[in-house]
């Protein structure tokens, strides 16, 4: 299934038209809350923004990543034996 | 239960980059870090 | 008065006859005992059951109330869901250890003293050692040893807690305690070292992906959990365990990134959960313990299914570290999706189960945080949603993809066992209709709730909170920056008694230790020449009265220096007539009378 390089470029288009979509879904949604059609209810300002959620997880999963991979990684890596003597 | 003996274990699985998608990858993360950072600083309540 | 029979000697009592059972009998009877301890449960009424006086202590084994019941609930579905899928392994140490482990917990969350809590506090350890040393492997040995010693250090921090609490106040009665003096504290630190508090966690990471496959299933349900109910019942609203439930939420996630074996990706982002339960039950709000005890209970489930799913991984591959696997999903397909509907539900995806609980912690601590005063909770707020994002990264794509998808590592295998397959069904099942109708969960809750998660803008928000993590995710490995998979051993918090333990051991060893020879050889030296003295002490003395007595009756030389080498052995070997033998002892205790 996914030994077809054509099958895993076609999955990530989906995926990426997806991604755009609920974006614009996002849109969608902030119009017709602010008409008042759908009721809206938020504990923060900053939930009000376009995309918030989407963009927070973004670089949220982006910074854990780097972080991951530059800060703790180097600090805690180790032989798999490291323990063992 | 085991069909693979003989195939020998890796020490590293790396991730090779397709070509492309690093300048993607730096504008799409530019953008939502500038964005975010711009909507965390407005007040939050 | 009842006759409703103790939950935990249901498991325990049944636990221990099951070697007594041959073949399909045993199969049947393994699965009859949950399912008997459940009909137990729904015909025990409300309040306190099994009064024990002991002395001055009032001991209730059996307390029934709304959180007791929520908690034995889960701990009966998990426990009938584990033991279909340990079936095939027909190891009794295992079956035995896991009921025991099951019937302790329960007897945990149904104590309604403090004393009877901590003696199955206790049991629960010894219960869960057996299934990691049930392994059999040297890893699993040693770990479990540390896991051994890191519980019997926090069950004594709890007793010393425990003990001061009864002789100040005289009372055992499970109530909340609020943080005040060093009784409340030990008793908090004690359970916190099973709830696996940050620097307090590393038990949970060493131990658990050494466990046997179906036992880390077992382990994933109890230890932690019971912690969090003991935090819910002893503990609610204590402003600590906000911060402490902060930290764990978001530091595990990082090193979940970079471990290369699956079941310790697990393990961290179990503890990842656990977080967010403890931020629940330190905001205190009825909608937040709400949500702590929702999330535990889905918790058990998801967190069940996917360390079923990686078992079944390790029973069909032998293997378990990101480098060896992947590609799975060709000769796995089975395992796979349910892996998929776990890591889904541990993301909290709509329609899936950890959707409706997770976000009524996030709710809490959002209203929280518009009370005067704190305003702090915002960042916790910001935090949680970052772990939530970080949890799809790593327990949701990373488990599923570098074990089923990704790259290809050739390994071709069978699916795995009917019988494991059956529980990740149930397991997946619950996940999915827990997700699509909350309304069972919601109604046995500790509180009356009027929370309904499926608002089209938390649908949207969380979609696209984990749409984006997902991309993330895309576009760090397309661009080849996502850290490799590397076979290391990622140091924490267990390196200070692991290597600066050992190190100090070891200087110790070398500084004292000539020390100690010397003083060793003294105290030999004064020993031994004691003992030498003491020896025939008896013998010697008896000569010397002897000896004058024979040189008054007359004899000399050679004859007086053959009786004295017959007395002397004589002494020494015990052959002297009994009369005579009394008679020297008498001499003997005189002697010393008159020398003193």
């Amino acid at each position: 299934m996914f030994d077809d390089p054509q099958n895993v470029k076609r999955l990530l288009k989906i995926f990426f038209s997806s991604v755009i979509f609920l974006l614009i879904l996002d849109i969608v949604y902030i119009f017709l809350s602010n008409a008042h059609v759908i009721h809206r209810h938020v504990n923060y300002k900053w939930e009000e923004f376009w995309g918030f959620y989407a963009f927070f997880g973004f670089v949220a999963c982006v910074i854990l990543v780097l972080v991951s991979k530059y800060v703790l990684r180097p600090l805690v890596k180790r032989k798999e034996d490291y323990y063992d003597n | 239960m085991n069909t693979s003996k003989d195939k020998k274990e890796l020490m590293e699985l790396k991730h090779d980059s397709v070509p492309g998608y690093k300048g993607v990858f730096a504008v799409v993360f530019t953008f939502s870090l500038l964005y975010m950072a711009y909507i965390l600083f407005q007040p939050c309540f | 008065m009842t006759t409703n029979i103790l939950p935990a000697f249901i498991f325990i009592i049944g636990g221990l006859l099951i070697p007594f059972f041959k073949g399909r009998a045993k199969t049947v009877y393994m699965l009859l005992i949950p399912v008997a301890g459940f009909i137990n449960l729904l015909y025990i009424p409300f309040g306190d059951h099994f009064l024990v006086g002991f002395g001055e202590f009032k001991l209730v084994l059996l307390h029934i109330d709304r959180l007791s019941l929520l908690f034995g609930y889960i701990f009966h579905i998990i426990s009938f869901i584990t033991i279909i899928y340990i079936l095939n392994f027909k190891n009794d140490v295992e079956y035995v250890a896991g009921f025991i482990y099951a019937g302790a917990a329960l007897g945990a969350i149904y104590a309604g003293d403090l004393f009877s809590f901590f003696v199955f506090w206790e049991m629960l350890t010894i219960g869960s050692v057996m299934l990691i040393w049930a392994r059999k492997t040297k890893a699993a040995q040693s770990a479990g040893f540390r896991y051994l010693m890191v519980h019997a250090f926090g069950g004594l921090v709890l007793f010393a807690g425990i003990v001061m609490h009864f002789t100040q106040t005289g009372s055992l009665e499970m109530l909340k305690i609020t943080l005040t003096d060093a009784s409340s504290y030990l008793i908090f630190f004690g359970i916190g070292i099973n709830c696996a508090w940050p620097i307090l966690h590393p038990w949970l990471t060493d131990a658990y992906p050494e466990a046997t496959i179906g036992g880390t299933v077992f382990l994933s349900a109890f230890t932690t959990k019971t912690a969090v109910y003991a935090l819910a019942r002893l503990f609610p609203g204590t402003e600590a365990l906000i911060w402490i439930g902060v930290g764990m939420a978001a530091f595990p996630i990082f090193y979940a990134v970079i471990e290369n074996d699956l079941r310790r990706v697990l393990a961290y982002s179990l503890i990842n959960q656990v977080g967010f339960m403890v931020v629940g039950i330190g905001i205190g709000t009825e909608l937040a313990i709400n949500g702590a005890c929702a999330h535990a209970f889905n918790d058990i489930l998801f967190k069940g299914l996917l360390f079923m799913s990686m078992g079944a991984v390790i029973y069909r591959t032998g293997k378990i570290k990101a480098t060896d696997l992947g590609g799975l999903y060709k000769s796995m397909p089975w395992t796979t999706l349910f892996c998929c509907v776990g890591a889904a539900s541990i993301s909290a995806f709509p329609l899936f189960s950890g959707f409706v609980s997770k976000s009524m912690v996030m709710e809490a601590a959002a209203e929280g945080s518009h009370l005067v005063g704190q305003g702090s909770y915002v960042i916790v707020w910001l935090v949680l949603l970052f772990a939530s994002a970080g949890v799809f990264h790593h327990a949701g794509i990373k488990i599923p993809f570098f074990a089923f998808f990704g790259h290809d590592s050739g390994l071709r295998v069978k699916e795995a066992p009917k019988n494991m397959l059956i529980a990740m069904g149930i397991a997946a099942f619950l996940c999915i209709f827990i997700g699509v109708y909350p309304k069972p969960l919601y109604s046995i809750l500790p509180f009356q709730v009027d929370y309904h998660p499926y608002s089209i803008f938390h649908v949207l928000s969380q979609t696209e909170l984990l749409f984006f993590s997902a991309l993330a995710f895309t576009l760090l490995l397309l661009a080849g920056i996502y850290p490799s998979e590397i076979r290391a051993l990622n140091v924490d918090s267990d390196w200070i008694y692991r290597k600066l333990g050992k190190t100090l051991y070891n200087t110790f060893d070398k500084v004292l230790n000539p020390l100690n020879t010397f003083c060793e050889s003294i105290v030999m030296a004064v020993a031994s020449s004691t003992a030498r003295f003491f020896k025939d002490a008896g013998a010697k003395i008896s000569l010397f009265v002897a000896v004058n007595f024979w040189l008054l009756a007359g004899y000399r030389d050679k004859r007086l220096e053959i009786k004295k080498q017959r007395l002397y052995n004589d002494i020494l070997q015990g052959t002297l007539p009994a009369g005579i033998g009394a008679a020297v002892a008498i001499t003997f205790v005189v002697l010393v009378y008159v020398l003193t």
